[in-house]
């Protein structure tokens, strides 16, 4: 056993950062300002590094002070250090294993009397933060007042008031933090919660049975705490060990003898004793205004959730983040498609007819073009996040949408996902974050795939078009809206009681924290730092995939055939007994019958055809298949792609007669129908894969993901069609 | 002035605008233990702000902030009702004695 209650994750393998630089560490609550702080500290230098003993990526940043250079960590926002969740469970094993010199515990100063909870259970674990006291203006502006040197001789630690929006108080904190390390020598005795005797008399009596297993990674006291306080993870931890069992038993017994002596469970002292303990040290340094200092807040709370207009002042907003997002994102996305073009239409002019040429122009200029494509998109929706999150507005988003998302096993916070879905699947997968708990968060970015992206609707319309002439608005939208979002129910209602049945409903008891102005600086950050991780963690692993694709999609190539069609078109031309209008609808309906044929023998097309038994069932033929093949890149490409196979010729888009008339050659209205359904339900496209694989950060969610969409659009469009068929419809 | 009127009842049986006292956090697990962390301990003040549109969660006030929680959370909440003295002051006595 290596130690009670250590994360086994990949990241124990790669224990970077072992450099000498001091390590500086932020905790804090959710809403201390932590991250700003953090922000304040680094700038715009930070990194994700892996941790030994933690299995999340945490934030980090260098800054160097009076010519000391020390490396800043942020850990999880988090209330307490029990296991309650798992990003306690990291900031707690972050402590423990990566032992940071210095602490920095962020507190928001107005809510000084709660969050000092978080403060305790560092004492209690013998880390002695120093305390960054952060809001601080916000103490003067509402007339509140600290007795910082008090507070601070009570608790033993060094206090420092900062305001991370001005930046002030900064200097004076990194200065503590580094004379800290100086000092760090002194192993103090760990502080010991003032605790009433029958309870410390148990205590001492668990702790000498722990005392005697195998080496703790914790003090046993505090073990002893944890355990009659009912951690879970620790428990199970200690259950492992040898002896552990015994250990459980003695604290099982202490505890029915506590409830009888106390008349209440000791979990429940415990908290009261912290508590009692932080509400007499705040008794004697903070005085607070009589008045009730939140009235602006919760005026603006009376309209925001008010019960009426909260909806639809919701959806306000919604729509502005959708439009901003999407139809402000067009622009620059057009601008980037062009530049992305003229440098195809350079290169090709410049460089030597051949591979390379053609490696360079269709596979890494219109790769990278894909990648960069979705920057403004993704800038937008985050700096829209942002500011939501900043502002306090998204915790009532989650307080007036939690009912309805938590009827199909959601979180109020997944609502935006969901509605970002209808533009782009990436930026929404990628909006999942704000998601607290690991279980809302994969379920999450498992199902916003399934709400169908404008990518999709080029299909639904030519479809439509071409075989529901009469219908088509309402075709569109039934595919487009309707089932999307009842396959995004159905789904989720059997994730909730199926994979996710014993899922332990993560806590969602949440402050709700005062209204507050953002700073641009901090939803600039925020904002850049979510491009920056886009860009680099999927930009190449796109780049690969599209030129695997483009690939398979040209090789091997089939000179044979392009010989033979040639020759033919050649003959055609010199051909001088027919007509110029004749001779020209000729070779123009050769060249694109040699497309189709080659497009046939490239390993895509193979594959495809090598998929006819697949797509047979749902009443579609090998082209299609292919289509669908060539959709995995984007689902604009399926339109494009039926083009060249059917021979249509030309420039095809989803508008056009011809391809519409081949459309009705090949397909009823039924399979028209069982292929728009699949279309709708099988993965969006390679970038939303890649952006799933990526959130997930697990091969097997991922693999679920891409297979649990094949299996239910396969599914679903065979179901329609063989069971259309036997009723007899066409 | 602050004397207990009944026997607790779970938080979810008060109406906006109450003003109750914490008797006790029930049931087990990570769920109790979250509770007792975000300070639902016994004898803490608790003002029923409001039920979300849908009346599921419902917002409580405790001292100066504002807590959300579900109402499957707030079942758990054991509380007794607080006579409120002067005009809208809160006692803020401990309800048990």
């Amino acid at each position: 056993m290596n130690g009670a209650s250590i994360a086994v994750g990949p990241g124990d393998m790669k224990t970077q950062c072992q450099s000498s630089s001091m390590k500086i560490c932020l905790a804090g609550n959710p809403n201390s300002g932590k991250t700003s702080l953090f922000n304040r500290l680094t700038g715009t230098n930070q990194k994700v590094g892996n941790w030994s003993g933690v299995t999340v990526e945490l934030k980090k940043g260098n800054v160097r002070h009076n010519g000391v250079g020390a490396t800043v960590i942020d850990l999880p926002g988090t209330y307490s250090l029990s296991t309650s969740s798992p990003d306690e469970k990291v900031a707690r094993d972050f402590l423990m294993n990566e032992k940071p010199d210095v602490v920095i515990n962020v507190i928001d100063a107005t809510n000084i009397d709660r969050q000092l909870y978080l403060t305790i259970q560092l004492l209690e674990l013998g880390v002695r933060p120093v305390l960054a006291l952060n809001m601080w203006d916000e103490v003067k502006g509402r007339k509140m007042s600290i007795d910082i040197a008090l507070l601070g001789r009570l608790l033993g630690l060094t206090i420092i008031p900062t305001n991370a929006r001005t930046g002030d108080g900064i200097d004076n904190l990194l200065s503590s933090a580094l004379d800290r390390k100086s000092g760090k020598e002194k192993k103090t005795v760990p502080f010991s919660l003032p605790l009433p005797g029958e309870l410390e008399a148990a205590i001492v009596k668990l702790k000498s049975a722990l005392d005697s297993l195998p080496k703790l990674s914790y003090p046993s006291r505090w073990i002893a705490v944890q355990l009659l306080e009912k951690d879970k993870v620790l428990e199970n931890d200690i259950a492992e060990m040898f002896g552990g069992k015994s250990v459980l038993a003695v604290r099982d017994r202490l505890v029915t003898e506590l409830n009888r002596i106390l008349g209440d469970d000791p979990q429940t002292r415990i908290a009261e004793e912290r508590y009692g303990f932080i509400s007499g040290a705040v008794k004697e340094c903070v005085r607070y205004p009589v008045e009730n200092r939140l009235e602006i807040s919760d005026r603006i709370d009376s309209v925001l959730t008010h019960r009426v207009w909260a909806y639809p002042i919701f959806l306000v907003f919604m729509w502005l983040l959708f439009q901003a997002t999407f139809k402000l994102g067009e622009h620059p996305m057009g601008w980037i498609e062009t530049l992305f073009g003229w440098l195809g239409t350079v290169a090709s002019a410049t460089l030597p007819e051949g591979v390379f040429r053609d490696l360079l122009v269709d596979g890494i200029i219109a790769g990278v073009g894909g990648v960069i494509g979705f920057l403004p998109n993704i800038l937008i929706l985050f700096l829209g996040i942002s500011i939501m999150e900043d502002t306090g507005y998204m915790a009532r988003a989650a307080f007036i949408m939690d009912r309805l998302m938590h009827k199909i096993g959601l979180h109020g916070k997944s609502f935006i996902p969901m509605l970002m879905g209808m533009g782009c699947s990436v930026p929404a997968i990628m909006a999942a974050r704000t998601l607290e708990s690991p279980k809302d968060r994969i379920k999450t970015i498992l199902l916003t795939p399934l709400i169908s992206c404008s990518a999709r609707l080029p299909v639904f319309v030519l479809f439509a078009g071409a075989l529901f002439p009469r219908n088509a608005g309402n075709v569109v939208f039934l595919f487009q809206v309707i089932l999307s979002f009842a396959a995004f129910v159905v789904m989720a209602l059997l994730f909730k009681h199926t994979l996710f049945r014993n899922a332990e409903d993560h806590a969602f008891v949440m402050e709700l924290p005062p209204y507050r102005l953002p700073t641009g600086r901090s939803v600039l950050i925020h904002m850049w730092h979510k491009t920056e991780h886009y860009l680099k963690k999927m930009g190449s692993v796109v780049l690969v995939f599209s030129i695997i694709l483009w690939w398979a999609g040209i090789y091997p190539k089939a000179p044979g055939t392009e010989q033979r069609f040639d020759s033919r078109i050649e003959q055609v031309r010199s051909d001088m007994s027919m007509k110029e209008s004749e001779r020209k609808s000729m070779i123009e309906d050769l060249e694109t019958k040699k497309h189709a044929e080659i497009m046939e023998q490239t390993y895509i097309g193979r594959i495809g055809k090598t998929l006819e038994p697949v797509v047979r069932p749902f009443g579609t033929d090998w082209r299609g298949a292919v289509s669908l093949v060539t959709g995995f890149v984007a689902k604009e490409i399926v339109v494009g792609s039926m083009g060249v196979l059917y021979a249509v010729g030309g420039e095809e888009d989803e508008q056009s007669e011809g391809l519409r008339a081949k459309i009705r050659e090949h397909f009823t209205p039924l399979s028209s129908f069982a292929f728009m359904l699949f279309v709708l339900l099988y993965t969006p496209c390679l970038v939303a894969l890649v952006t799933v694989i990526r959130e997930l950060k697990s091969w097997k969610w991922s693999l679920f993901s891409l297979g649990y969409q094949l299996i239910f659009a396969w599914w679903a469009a065979t179901a329609v069609f063989q069971i259309g068929t036997m009723l007899g419809i066409r | 002035m602050t004397r207990k009127v009944s026997e607790p009842k779970p938080l979810t049986l008060f109406k906006e605008g109450d003003t109750v006292g914490i008797d006790s956090v029930r049931g087990e697990g990570p769920l109790k233990k979250r509770m007792l962390e975000m300070g639902f301990i016994p004898g803490t003040i608790l003002q029923i702000i409001k039920y979300a549109p849908l009346y599921d969660p419902i917002e409580v006030k405790m001292k100066h902030t504002s807590i959300s929680l579900r109402i499957t959370e707030a079942r758990e909440v054991y509380v007794v009702p607080v006579k409120i003295c002067q005009s809208n002051k809160v006692s803020l006595k401990e309800v048990k004695a």
